[in-house]
């Protein structure tokens, strides 16, 4: 069975990696599912929805159709905020907008502890309910650091306030941002992206940035972080927010511009560690 | 057993191998968590893409490298031993995290299924040698 079902898979994955996938399929499922995950697997069906989940740092991201899967840039450059963050003059109740799993608030959440309210928020039902799912999921890993995580159904084009808090220094943010020009193969988008995820998490452009940085004078934040695919969406930010601001961008590992980063007073210059290039 | 041997961080470097070009994020969905790291002094290379955890995978290969080291230093290198005490790390760690997780998912999933029992066997790990790479 081993070779038949490997064979299935490389014919549409590179080798070593249907020799890696195979084998965490064994691990993780039982194995009268084998047959049947290597199978949408070749039908370009993304890993973590046959698994079910995705690890996050030290956390494990429970995963499902209708919401976005978490990726490794995201991952990276919140274990760099965290790390960044972490035994400095810091920030009080933290929002998470367009939340999506739950991932950045719950890797915050568990890394760094008395940040008082961390907040997630999403206006799919089915994010926010996969969200909690994930919160009580990882409640091992939350314990110790004393924060009060909460997930909550919010627009952000209407700039709706959590109900649970109104006051945040910080705003961090994955929102879409992929404009729909580029929802294509030839616009860098992979297949099973745009076969399995969902469009509503992954299309979006400049108005975000706009509803992001609108979002920042309503909730009183003092520093944000937000994950880009473009300079243009850094730039925009950069011109959006208040000139004493410091503001730049951080590249991914990958050597790609990946987050824009914002703060307003001196307090909080250990955010400069997220930078590689300050924006004047 | 002896103390665990480790490596000081200022020794390594470490790189992210995620395979494919373009620009990554939102656009594209990797499973990919290879690490790679470089013993800066003695220029020796190991990777871990052991499991599909980063975090793991970065313990992984600094255990290796440690391993690696240790048994330059007491010159009784041998490629059988090292493989064999790298499985069973590999299989620790996993037993240690992930089953636990997902023996934890799949009783959440019970409900539906009930024959399980696969999950609670030891699956052994098939990759191999592709996982330590010395480079000299
Ligand atoms: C790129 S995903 C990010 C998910 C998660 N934070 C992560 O990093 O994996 C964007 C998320 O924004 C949500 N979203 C899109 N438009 C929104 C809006 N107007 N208000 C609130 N959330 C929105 C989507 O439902 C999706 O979960």
């Amino acid at each position: 069975m081993g070779p038949r079902l490997l064979e299935i898979l490389t014919r549409t994955l590179p080798t070593q990696q249907a020799v890696n996938e195979l084998r965490w399929i064994k691990q993780e499922l039982p194995s009268d599912k084998w047959e049947e995950a290597v199978k949408q697997r070749s039908q370009q069906r993304p890993l973590q929805y046959i698994l079910g989940t995705q690890p996050f740092g030290s956390l494990t991201i429970k995963c499902r159709e209708g919401v976005l899967i978490p990726r490794a840039e995201t991952e990276e450059w919140c274990t760099r905020l965290a790390s960044c963050m972490d035994g400095r003059p810091h920030c009080t109740n933290v929002l998470d907008y367009c939340t999506g799993t739950g991932c950045i608030a719950l890797s915050l959440a568990s890394q760094l502890s008395d940040l008082g309210q961390v907040v997630g928020s999403d206006f799919s039902q089915k994010a926010v309910e996969l969200a909690r799912e994930n919160m009580a999921f990882n409640g091992q890993e939350l314990l110790e650091s004393r924060n009060e995580v909460g997930f909550e159904n919010c627009d952000l084009s209407r700039l709706q306030v959590p109900r649970s808090c109104g006051k945040f220094d910080l705003l961090v943010s994955n929102p879409p941002y992929i404009p729909k020009n580029d929802m294509n193969v030839s616009g860098g988008v992979e297949e099973s992206v745009l076969k399995y995820e969902p469009w509503s998490a992954l299309v979006g452009d400049l108005e975000f940035y706009h509803y992001l940085c609108s979002m920042i004078p309503v909730i009183g934040a003092k520093a944000f972080v937000f994950e880009l695919g473009y300079r243009q969406q850094g730039m925009e930010t950069r011109n959006l927010i208040p000139d004493s601001w410091k503001c730049g961008l951080g590249y991914d590992s990958a050597g790609h511009i990946r987050t824009v980063i914002g703060w307003c007073n001196q307090e909080l210059d250990s955010l400069g560690d997220m930078v590689d290039e300050m924006l004047a | 057993m002896p103390p665990r041997p480790k490596v000081s961080e200022l020794e390594i470097e470490e790189k992210f191998i995620k395979g494919g070009s373009g620009n990554g994020g939102q656009k594209i969905n990797k499973t990919n968590s290879k690490v790679q790291l470089k013993h800066i002094p003695t220029g020796i290379v190991v990777t871990s893409q052991a499991t599909r955890s980063r975090d793991q995978n970065r313990k992984i290969a600094r255990e290796i490298l440690a391993m690696k080291l240790d048994e330059m230093e007491k010159g009784k290198e041998s490629r059988a031993q090292l493989l064999m005490a790298r499985k069973q790390m590999v299989k620790r760690r996993s037993k240690k995290k992930s089953k636990a997780k997902y023996r934890k998912l799949e009783e959440e999933k019970k409900t539906e299924s009930e024959s399980n029992v696969e999950t609670e066997q030891e699956t052994t790990i098939v990759d191999e040698d592709e996982d330590i790479i010395v480079v000299k």
